[in-house]
């Protein structure tokens, strides 16, 4: 038998459902939500980046669900940490297509989680990798794999000419994080500068898990180069070692690796990377018209600055809403998305993108230098 | 003075002393008696505070001292005087005679004094102030464990196996030391191997076996009886 | 060779070293005193360095008072935690202990990411990019820092342990627990005053080191790592061998770094534990009897 405090508790329980079953049983609800899988790093020692990412898909997925959705379903994000860990990424890729039964999946911020995890999610699910470089992601063109960065090559040889051409340093000293993606840049980048008369006065690798570079920047200032290139995407490495090539008394130009230069870089920094150059698809004022509301967005929701790799979570987020817009509808009609994407160009926050028959995306390229703390477009 | 009711210690699960109730008055010298593993050094943790009774009181002067820590008994005049003298090996007799007078009962002496006192007693320890305990000789640092009980000024000392490793001739002295300290007004309880010197120092014993008391008497009483030294001593 | 190169990179190991030092200090008191294998004492590292960061930025203070401020709230923080875990297990088997420590180590961090933010932090200091020539080296006030507030903190605490009446009380606790309890000494009163002692010289090595690095949630993993490294080598206990220990690795670590390779650099840590662990099992300077 049914006490009263049971009688009240139901009756309770009523009063608060009602509201919620009134209004929005309409059209919105009876759709079920487009749901996208974000992985990425979000402990750990890219934990920064990774937050980054999942604020810029966020602030985006609040725009579109809030001008509607797409064609009436609103996007729904599923937030997986990958710890920079191939096996991670792997086992959060698998938990996100088989238990949670996602659309799509937005991912492979480091090289190595994104070349483990595109063999799980190969032909099965589209994938939209992020800010890897490592060529070999999109080499083999798997059918529903993308890729928004620019690889190592189109950069370097954006950036090699910028070199040469703009910064002109006689002689060049490398620093370089010791993975797939630090010595693919130190080879590039050797061969494209010497090219062009720059000498090469040697390199160092430091380790993903140091902490302290004075061993290796000794070295390095001991060659005497005219200019020394810091290949480091982890941001708080990478301002210690901005830092620690002034605190060594190196006079010299600093050369930032392209795609690596952000707002959270610059306040870590302090005065060590006044004057630096880098090279970036991000500029704020690149009049793109999705691009204001998206600053705004983020400013209004996250305290972090908006950045490249904030903007590249929203082009995930973007790319995936102008598929499902322009195929009809359906977030499972891979091949006809995939097709779509392929054949026409799609606006987004960095710039109209373009994607090659393996999912490769050009996107356009600035030379950038920090200015009075400010990242800013170097024009010719 | 002293008085144990009903003590009950375990180690873990398993008892190691039932039921014990025991009393030393003041002066007097009580031994504890019985084979190994009959419970008397337990017993003696459980007074000092080092083991915390499961049932039971115990009381010095009235005051009920069981759930005290071991410097607040030593506050009270309780001091113990372990087995194995677990001395600070890497330390210097001087320092452990410091802090033997940390938790000193205040009395008519000041710690130089004290000192001196028990420099007296055992003058090659005044010899040796600057040595390290893990360097000296098993009589020494006897000594030494001793000594540093005396720095707090006890009421009632407690010596736990004092004759342990002790060459012959070290442990006439040792008697001598005991009977001194006694007659300076210091109550004494002693557990000790040597039943023999243990019964010809004390003025009453107690016959432990297997974590219980089987005979309280006075001392000359268990010492002239043959029949209660083979049965409960093993003499 | 090149002697400067050679002399700045002395330099930098010995810095490092000494940083290592610090750490390893708190680590070996500890365990010398409390017995405990302490997996939670890069975290308090880590709070040290973010609690000269938040002394900076949000109460304005200056580098060298929020580092003093820093130290003295872990160590008041280090009171709490061993009052409320590790002295009530006091009597457990190890292991318990050693498995409590490592949930400690994850809770701090793990709050740490939640109340400060996964992203890296500054800690800035006035010293930090002032650069001082000492002959043909260069270094940075700030290591210099490192280096002299290491040594002078260090040296006080050395005569802290051997000639104060605290520092024998917990001479005789590490060396004898059961003797010292007879003695008098109050042994609740040491395992806290200790533990304070050994959080507040992580703190403040982790006020000291955090300007010459970034800082973020995790940097205690890397903190205790370096830690259990010199007081394995220098014997566990030793305050001594944590010192020469210490200083050994930072400056194999620059030269290896500098003259092998890199790569090496972490590896030579751990080579260094087996080598001394095949050579010494106790340590190079053990005393398997505690604090001397």
């Amino acid at each position: 038998m049914l006490g009263r405090r049971d009688l009240i508790a139901a009756a309770a329980t009523l009063a608060l459902a009602i509201p919620f079953v009134g209004p929005s049983a309409g059209a919105l609800a009876q759709q079920p939500p487009i749901r996208i899988a974000l992985i990425g790093p979000m402990s750990g020692t890219g934990a920064f980046e990774g937050q980054l990412g999942l604020e810029g898909a966020q602030a985006a997925a609040a725009i579109i669900n809030a001008k509607g959705g797409v064609a009436g379903r609103k996007l729904e994000l599923l937030n997986y940490d990958d710890k920079g860990s191939p096996e991670d990424g792997v086992s959060a890729a698998k938990r996100a297509i088989e238990q949670d039964n996602v659309d799509f999946i937005i991912g492979g911020w480091f090289s190595a989680v994104a070349l483990s995890m595109k063999e799980v999610t190969r032909d099965k699910i589209i994938t939209v990798m992020t800010s890897s470089q490592h060529p070999k992601v999109t080499e083999e063109g798997h059918k529903y794999l993308f890729r928004l960065n620019a690889t190592s090559a189109m950069m370097s040889n954006f950036y090699s000419k910028a070199i040469c051409g703009q910064i002109k340093p006689k002689s060049i000293a490398f620093m370089n994080v010791n993975d797939d993606w630090g010595r693919l840049e130190l080879d590039n980048y050797t061969k494209l500068l010497g090219e062009c008369g720059i000498e090469i006065k040697g390199h160092e690798f430091y380790n993903r898990t140091d902490t302290d570079f004075t061993t290796a920047l000794t070295k390095l200032k001991a060659l005497n180069p005219d200019a020394i290139y810091v290949a480091a995407i982890n941001t708080s490495q990478g301002a210690t070692i901005y830092r620690q090539v002034r605190q060594t008394g190196f006079r010299g130009k600093v050369i930032a690796s392209a795609g690596n230069m952000n707002p959270k870089l610059v306040e870590l920094s302090g005065n060590s990377l006044e004057s630096v150059y880098s090279a970036s698809p991000f500029v704020e004022d690149n009049g793109q018209p999705s691009m204001k509301p998206w600053l705004a967005e983020y400013r209004k929701s996250y305290k972090n600055e908006p950045s490249f790799i904030a903007a590249l979570g929203a082009q995930g987020v973007e790319l995936i809403a102008a598929g499902v817009a322009g195929t009809g509808g359906d977030p499972r009609a891979y091949d006809k998305i995939a097709a779509y994407l392929k054949a026409n160009e799609t606006p987004t926050v960095l710039g109209n993108v373009r994607f090659s028959d393996q999912g490769q995306a050009t996107q356009p390229i600035h030379l950038v230098q920090v200015k009075s703390k400010q990242i800013v477009a170097v024009r010719d | 003075m002293l008085k144990v009711e009903n003590l009950q210690v375990s180690y873990g699960h398993r008892e190691a002393v039932h039921n014990v109730s025991l009393r030393v008055e003041e002066g007097e010298i009580v031994t504890l008696v019985g084979s190994n593993g009959a419970g008397k050094t337990t017993t003696l943790k459980a007074i000092s505070g080092l083991l915390r009774a499961s049932g039971g009181t115990v009381s010095f002067d009235g005051e009920r001292i069981d759930r005290l820590a071991p410097h607040q008994v030593i506050e009270r005049g309780v001091v113990h005087v372990p087995e194995g003298r677990l001395l600070f090996p890497e330390m210097t007799v001087l320092e452990h005679l410091e802090l033997g007078a940390l938790r000193g009962r205040p009395g008519s002496m000041g710690f130089a004094e004290r000192l001196r006192w028990v420099y007296d007693l055992f003058p090659v320890l005044a010899e040796r102030h600057a040595q390290k305990a893990g360097t000296m000789s098993g009589g020494q640092q006897q000594m030494v464990a001793i000594a540093r009980g005396l720095m707090a000024n006890p009421k009632c000392l407690m010596l736990d196996e004092p004759s342990l490793g002790l060459a012959p001739i070290m442990v006439d002295t040792l008697a001598d030391t005991i009977k001194s300290l006694h007659a300076s007004g210091i109550t004494v309880l002693l557990v000790e191997q040597r039943v023999d010197l243990a019964l010809r120092l004390a003025d009453r014993a107690y016959v432990l076996e297997t974590g219980r008391v089987v005979m309280e008497e006075a001392a000359h009483t268990l010492l002239a009886d043959p029949r209660i030294k083979t049965a409960y001593l093993g003499l | 060779m090149d002697f400067t190169v050679f002399a700045q990179q002395i330099a930098n190991g010995l810095v490092n070293g000494m940083a290592y030092v610090l750490i390893a200090t708190g680590l070996t008191l500890v365990f010398g005193v409390l017995r405990i294998v302490n997996f939670a004492h890069g975290e308090f590292y880590m709070l040290g360095a973010y609690l000269t960061y938040f002394a900076g930025t949000l109460l304005g203070l200056d580098y060298i008072t929020a580092a003093v401020l820093g130290a003295v709230v872990v160590a008041a923080l280090g009171v709490v935690a061993n009052k409320l875990i590790f002295w009530p297990l006091r009597r457990d088997h190890e292991f318990t202990i050693l498995l409590s420590s490592l949930g400690l180590a994850l809770l701090i961090a793990n709050s740490g990411e939640l109340l400060f933010g996964a992203d890296p932090k500054y800690v800035e200091s006035p010293f930090a990019d002032e650069i001082l020539d000492i002959g043909t080296v260069t270094l940075t006030q700030q290591r210099v820092l490192v280096f002299a507030a290491a040594v002078a903190v260090l040296v006080a605490v050395y005569l802290f342990i051997r000639y104060s009446r605290f520092g024998k009380m917990m001479r005789a606790t590490a060396q004898n627990p059961d003797g010292a309890a007879l003695t008098g000494i109050n042994i609740g009163l040491v395992h806290s005053y200790t533990f304070a002692l050994a959080c507040g010289l992580a703190a403040l090595s982790g006020a000291l080191v955090g300007p010459t690095v970034m800082i973020f949630p995790t940097i205690g993993n890397w903190a205790v790592l370096k830690g259990f490294i010199v007081v394995i080598m220098g014997g566990l206990g030793s305050v001594t061998g944590a010192l020469f220990a210490g200083l050994l690795l930072g400056v194999i670590e620059s030269l290896g770094g500098g003259y092998i390779s890199l790569g090496f650099m972490e590896a030579i840590g751990y080579a260094m534990i087996i080598a001394v662990l095949l050579w010494r099992p106790n340590g190079l300077f053990s005393t398997a009897r505690g604090l001397r």
